[in-house]
This record gives structure tokens, C-alpha cells and sequence, in this order.
């Protein structure tokens, strides 16, 4: 018989205890809803508090509190250091976030840009990626849910899996944008809280210059600093993370609903407090050699970690950092990319005319399919954690380019960023299979700025940026 | 007499179970077999499996590393976890290392497994160094394309509105 | 090349202290928003 840190019923209390809260919080925000616009942006008008903290907890992802400790388990020091440097897409973020919030503001997604700013060829191969990209991040946070809940307590992984889920929908579809923000706000408290504690704990009891001595003498390359494959993989992550970050509807549509001079302070400080959180995490797996705790697989050594060595305490407060970690990422997620549908396809491709009513109407079914959908694909539980993600990297990182001179450069084209989204996208993957995973998004990202440079020497054309302003557009038709 | 007869048949059913459940037991805890990577290890860690067809019996499920076939000297000693038949090993430099898996059984003898050999071979630095500073050049591009063209247009707002 | 005791102690304390600072910094925001009423 396994032992569970966690009884399962425990675990079962803490899950009705939270997604009762969660959900009940979501339907009274969700009372303010008045229009599309207040359920899609939270009425565009979300102040630095939360909007600080809701980027800072997005980016909080399960990965960070499993994948953080598991890469420092694997490259010892630079794993932590270099997936800390995942914060550079935040705070690069935010002065594109502010020339967003300045050219679009009456603008909704990231769809929505791309399609005014580049045509519809190029908004298609955005929205090939975007699908892909938000499919892989839902996939791979609903299993992470349904195994971490089963590794934990014993909770059956189905079970798991769905109750995630439901929770997740259920409060995003009562309470839209403003539901995501303010329970991000508490999720962020919760997760920063735990973890700072856990890792607190284990320099109080393990110390600090005995993980380092056990290290330099059992484990000397994890604390090397030209740890071979460590140094190789850096770039590539933080091509990802920055693809991820630029293209994706989450950051854009939290953008558009932060109040006027908040969003790009509120990008740097979300980065700036994101920044320290994975050495946190990390440092929780540097102590597993020392305590003597050797996982089964490297993704569970946190968890693990902290169970050991907290006891029970230890395994409830992992469960819910874990468990805020994972809702943070996944409503925001459920919320953004079906605004990206509601928007881009159903209100500019299908129904143009649609009321108000009907858009809002339609995106609350889009969250409850969306649900669905994803909880139909993690059923199987076929990948494991991180091989999702690792294939979305050629993915998203064609998109960095065409992102950044498609919103400050008025010389490239349609045609050129398609090219280059498409063509870094195939050979990110085609390096991905020939070479390895480590080269993916470093070489889609090359094969993509590349092309750019070739489309803004060679453009004649020059945009007009007043053409990304929609609504006047239509008002004056 | 029916409670005698069945009595005397749960007997034999007893004892042939035990037999049965001994029989195997005795002749398969030996066969702890340890399985690993079977390509050169480029990153430093990896994972073993131990298995046995009474690996439940099993306790004190213990890792041996050596730098020699003999397991002679600097035998580092790594326990799993539970009962989990997987354990993942990380932080080896260069070099082949021997490794092979002991339990103690319910009869407290002590089995060891076949020893497998796994060679680490961190990638070579030239590589990683290459690919650091590619990646290094473009993102000093990417960022300092981003941060001109963002101050530009800060510039020409200003120009704008004076 | 391996870090030094000295680094790895810096570097585990400064990443912790950040982190320990950062609930104290939103709530002070949020306090901040919640009197001036621009929470939303």
C-alpha cells in the first residue's frame, strides 16, 4: 500500500471548502456585470493592487511549483536561476502592455490586433498557434491537476481532474474577468505565503551551509555554474516564456482591462515579484539530497519535499499553494481564450451584428465548452507533465517578432509576418525533432526575426496605426 | 462433521497457499532486477527502476553507485521512496558509474540486484556555450529593437502633445 | 566552477526576503486602492 501525505478525505474537505468559497466569490463579483465588455475586461478599469497581482499570479503556474523544483533537482543551481529568468517576459511586457492599452482601446484580444494590423492570413496563423498554445496549457493544467491531487491524498485522478475543472468554470463563468482578477489576488497571497513558509522551514531545520556542503561533496554538479546542459537550455526557455507572454490573450486581455496608467507599472511589478519565486521553489529540491529524499520521477520532488519533511502540515499547505497555483492559471486561461473566441471568430467572423446580450450569452457557453473540451482531453491521461509544453515552444516563440514590430513598426507587412510566424513555427519543429528540444524555440525565434528583418528592408508600405481604432472605423461606416 | 470436513480442507488449502506463496517467493527474490538508461546519460541525471515479482515483501530498497564494478570503495548509497519502484538520481559528472539495488527481504536476508553500467557525458561546453551565446545575441536584439522603438514613440507623443 | 557557500546564502536569502516582501506590498496596494476607491 502507498502512503499518502495526505488522508484522502482531507484532501476532499480542503477541495469543498475552497471551490465552494471560489465559486460563491465569483458569483457576487459577477453581480457587477452589466455589459460584455464589464464580463470579458472587468469594464476596463481594474486598479494596480489587483492588477499587479493578477499578473503576477498567472504567471504562477503549476509549473513554477512543480516544474521550478524539478529543474533544480535535474540542473542544480542554473535550473532555478534560469527559469527565475522567466519574469524577463512580464517585465518586457509592460511597455508593450501600455502601447497596447494607447492603440487599441477599444480593442479585446490579441486576435483582434493581429487581424486589424496584418490582415487575415497572418490572423489565422495566430490563431493556429493561439488554439494550439492555449489547448496545451489547458491539457497540461488539468492532468497536472488530477495527478498532484492523486500523488497528495489518493484522490482518484478522474476525480481529481474534473473537480478542478468544475471549480475553475464554475467561478469564471459566474463572475467573467472580475471573478479571475480577485481570486488571482488571494490565489497570489496564498501561493507566496506557502511557499515562503516551506522553504523557511527547511533553512531553519536543514541550514542553509549544510545543503551546500552535502551539495559540494555529493552533488558537485548542481552547484556548478557551467553546467553544460543547464547553460545550453537558458536562451531556449526564455524564448519560450517571452512567446508565450507576447502572443498570448491572457497578458493582452489583462492589459486591456487594467485602468489607463496602470499597465505597465502593474507588468513590472507582477515580473519584479515573480522574479524571486522559483529560486524559492527551487531551493526546496537543492534540500532533497541532504534530507535524503530521492522521487520517483523528478517532477514530484517538491511536493515531496515539503511532505517529508513538514509532515501532514507540510502536504496541506503544498495542496493548496498547489491547488491556487493551478485555479490562478486555469480561469485566467478558461476567461482568455474564450474571449478570443467570443471576439475574433463569433463577433468579427460569424455574427458581426450581435447584441450585447448574445456576446455575453456566447462567451459563458465558450467557458462551459472550453471546460469540457479540456476535460474530455485529459481523460486519457496520455502526455506526461511537461512534453505539452515543451512542443509549444516553436510555437509561440515565431510569434515574439511579428508581436513587437507589428505593434512599433509601421513597415512590416501582412504577408512577411505570416511568413514568419509560419515558417519559424516549422522549423522550430522541425529542430525540435532533428536536434532536440533544446533548440525549439531559439530557432523559431531566429527563423522568425529573421524573415521580419527581410520584410521591413524590402516593404514600401507604411500602416496606418489609426486603423487598428475599430470602433471609430465602424462609427464613421 | 460438516464443520470438521470443511476444517480439515481449509487446512490443506492453507498450507498449499502457503506453499505456493512461498515457493516463488524463495526462488524470485533473488531476480531484483535493475533496469536504467540504456543510451549515455547528457544532462547528468536519470531515473532506475527496481523490480521483483515480490517487490511488496521487499524493505529498505537501497541505490548503489560506484565508480568501480566491484562496488569497492565511494559506494554512495541512495534509498527510495516508499514503496515506489522508481527512483531519480541526479548531479553525476563525467564518467561511467555502476549501479545496482539491494532490499532486504521479510526473512531479513539481504538480495542484491544485477549491476547495470551508465555512462554520463555532460554535452560538450564549446555546444552549450554556442547555443548561450546565439540565443544571448538575439535577445539583446529583441531587447534593445523593443526598448528604441518604445522610446521613439514615447518621444514623438511628447512631440505630439507640446 | 562551483558557487561559493557565500553566493548560494545570498542568493537563497535576498530570493526569500523578496518573496516574504511581496504579500506585504499588495496588500499595502490594495489598502491603498480600497481608500482612494479605484479597486476597479
Amino acid at each position: 500500500m502507498t502512503e499518502f501525505a495526505l488522508d484522502t478525505s482531507t484532501g476532499i474537505t480542503i477541495i469543498v471548502l475552497f471551490g465552494v468559497f471560489w465559486v460563491a466569490f465569483g458569483y457576487w463579483l459577477g453581480r457587477k456585470n452589466r455589459s460584455h465588455e464589464d464580463f470579458a475586461l472587468a469594464g476596463r478599469n481594474v486598479g494596480f493592487a489587483f492588477a499587479a497581482a493578477t499578473a503576477m499570479a498567472t504567471w504562477v503556474t503549476s509549473n513554477t511549483t512543480l516544474v521550478a523544483p524539478q529543474l533544480t533537482y535535474q540542473f542544480g543551481i542554473w535550473g532555478m536561476v534560469g527559469y527565475s529568468f522567466a519574469a524577463l517576459g512580464l517585465v518586457l511586457f509592460a511597455p508593450m502592455a501600455k502601447r497596447i492599452k494607447e492603440l487599441l482601446p477599444n480593442g479585446y484580444t490579441s486576435g483582434d490586433f493581429v487581424r486589424l494590423r496584418y490582415g487575415n492570413l497572418a490572423w489565422l496563423v495566430f490563431i493556429i498557434i493561439s488554439v494550439v498554445y492555449a489547448f496545451g496549457w489547458l491539457i497540461s493544467l488539468g492532468m497536472a491537476g488530477g495527478i498532484l491531487l492523486e500523488s497528495l491524498s489518493g484522490l482518484d485522478y478522474h476525480i481529481g481532474m474534473t473537480t478542478i475543472l468544475i471549480i475553475c468554470v464554475g467561478y469564471t463563468l459566474f463572475g467573467g474577468m472580475r471573478a479571475v482578477i480577485a481570486t488571482d489576488f488571494i490565489q497570489a497571497l496564498i501561493i507566496i505565503v506557502g511557499i515562503s513558509f516551506i522553504a523557511y522551514w527547511i533553512i531553519d531545520n536543514v541550514g542553509l551551509q549544510s545543503i551546500h556542503s552535502n551539495l559540494t561533496s555529493e552533488h558537485p554538479q548542481l552547484l556548478d555554474m557551467l553546467f553544460p546542459a543547464a547553460v545550453m537550455f537558458l536562451f531556449n526557455n526564455i524564448f519560450f516564456g517571452l512567446g508565450e507572454i507576447f502572443h498570448s490573450n491572457v497578458w493582452w486581455s489583462r492589459a486591456l482591462s487594467f485602468k489607463k496608467n496602470v499597465a505597465y507599472k502593474a507588468y513590472l511589478t507582477g515580473g519584479l515579484l515573480w522574479l524571486p519565486i522559483p529560486i524559492v521553489t527551487g531551493f526546496i529540491a537543492l534540500a532533497a539530497p541532504q534530507l535524503g529524499i530521492f522521487p520517483p520521477s523528478p517532477d514530484m520532488i517538491g511536493p515531496t519535499v515539503a511532505a517529508a519533511v513538514l509532515g501532514k502540515v507540510g502536504a496541506i499547505i503544498v495542496f493548496i499553494v498547489i491547488f491556487s497555483a493551478l485555479a490562478s492559471s486555469l480561469d485566467s486561461l478558461l476567461a482568455a481564450t474564450s474571449d478570443l473566441v467570443t471576439q475574433d471568430i463569433f463577433h468579427k467572423k460569424l455574427k458581426p451584428k450581435a447584441s450585447d446580450k448574445t456576446l455575453m450569452r456566447f462567451n459563458r457557453s465558450c467557458i462551459l465548452g472550453l471546460g469540457i473540451v479540456t476535460w474530455l482531453l485529459c481523460l486519457p491521461r496520455v502526455a506526461t507533465l511537461g512534453a505539452l509544453l515543451n512542443f509549444a515552444g516553436a510555437f509561440v516563440a515565431s510569434t515574439i517578432w511579428p508581436i513587437v514590430l507589428g505593434l512599433y513598426h509601421r513597415r512590416l507587412t501582412g504577408t512577411y509576418a505570416a511568413c514568419a510566424m509560419a515558417f519559424g513555427t516549422a522549423f522550430g519543429m522541425l529542430s525540435y525533432f532533428v536536434v532536440g528540444f533544446y533548440v525549439a524555440a531559439l530557432v523559431s525565434c531566429a527563423v522568425s526575426g529573421l524573415i521580419c528583418l527581410i520584410g521591413i528592408l524590402r516593404s514600401r508600405e507604411e500602416f496606418d496605426w489609426d486603423g487598428l481604432n475599430e470602433k471609430e472605423q465602424s462609427n464613421a461606416n | 462433521m460438516t464443520t470438521q470436513k470443511n476444517g480439515f480442507n481449509y487446512c490443506y488449502i492453507l498450507f498449499a497457499l502457503c506453499l505456493l506463496v512461498m515457493l516463488p517467493t524463495t526462488a524470485h527474490a533473488s531476480s531484483l532486477k535493475l533496469s536504467g538508461p540504456n543510451s549515455v546519460v547528457k544532462e547528468g541525471y536519470f531515473t532506475v527502476s527496481v523490480s521483483a515479482p515480490n517487490f511488496d515483501e521487499l524493505n529498505r530498497v537501497t541505490i548503489e553507485v560506484a565508480s568501480n564494478s566491484e562496488f569497492a570503495k565511494s559506494t554512495r548509497q541512495f534509498p527510495t521512496l516508499g514503496d515506489f519502484q522508481d527512483i531519480s538520481l541526479t548531479g553525476f559528472s563525467n564518467g561511467t558509474y555502476y549501479v545496482r539495488a539491494r532490499a532486504e527481504g521479510p526473512d531479513n536476508q539481504i538480495y542484491t540486484s544485477n549491476t547495470i553500467e551508465i555512462t554520463v557525458e555532460h554535452y560538450p561546453l564549446w555546444q552549450s556555450l554556442t547555443l548561450f551565446f546565439v540565443g544571448l545575441v538575439i535577445f539583446i536584439t529583441l531587447v534593445a529593437t523593443l526598448l528604441l522603438l518604445h522610446r521613439q514613440w514615447i518621444h514623438s507623443r511628447q512631440e505630439r502633445h507640446d | 566552477m562551483l558557487i561559493s557557500e557565500l553566493a548560494f546564502e545570498w542568493l537563497i536569502s535576498l530570493a526569500l526576503i523578496m518573496t516574504c516582501l511581496a504579500p506585504v506590498l499588495l496588500l499595502g496596494l490594495f489598502i491603498k486602492d480600497f481608500i482612494s476607491k479605484t479597486i476597479w
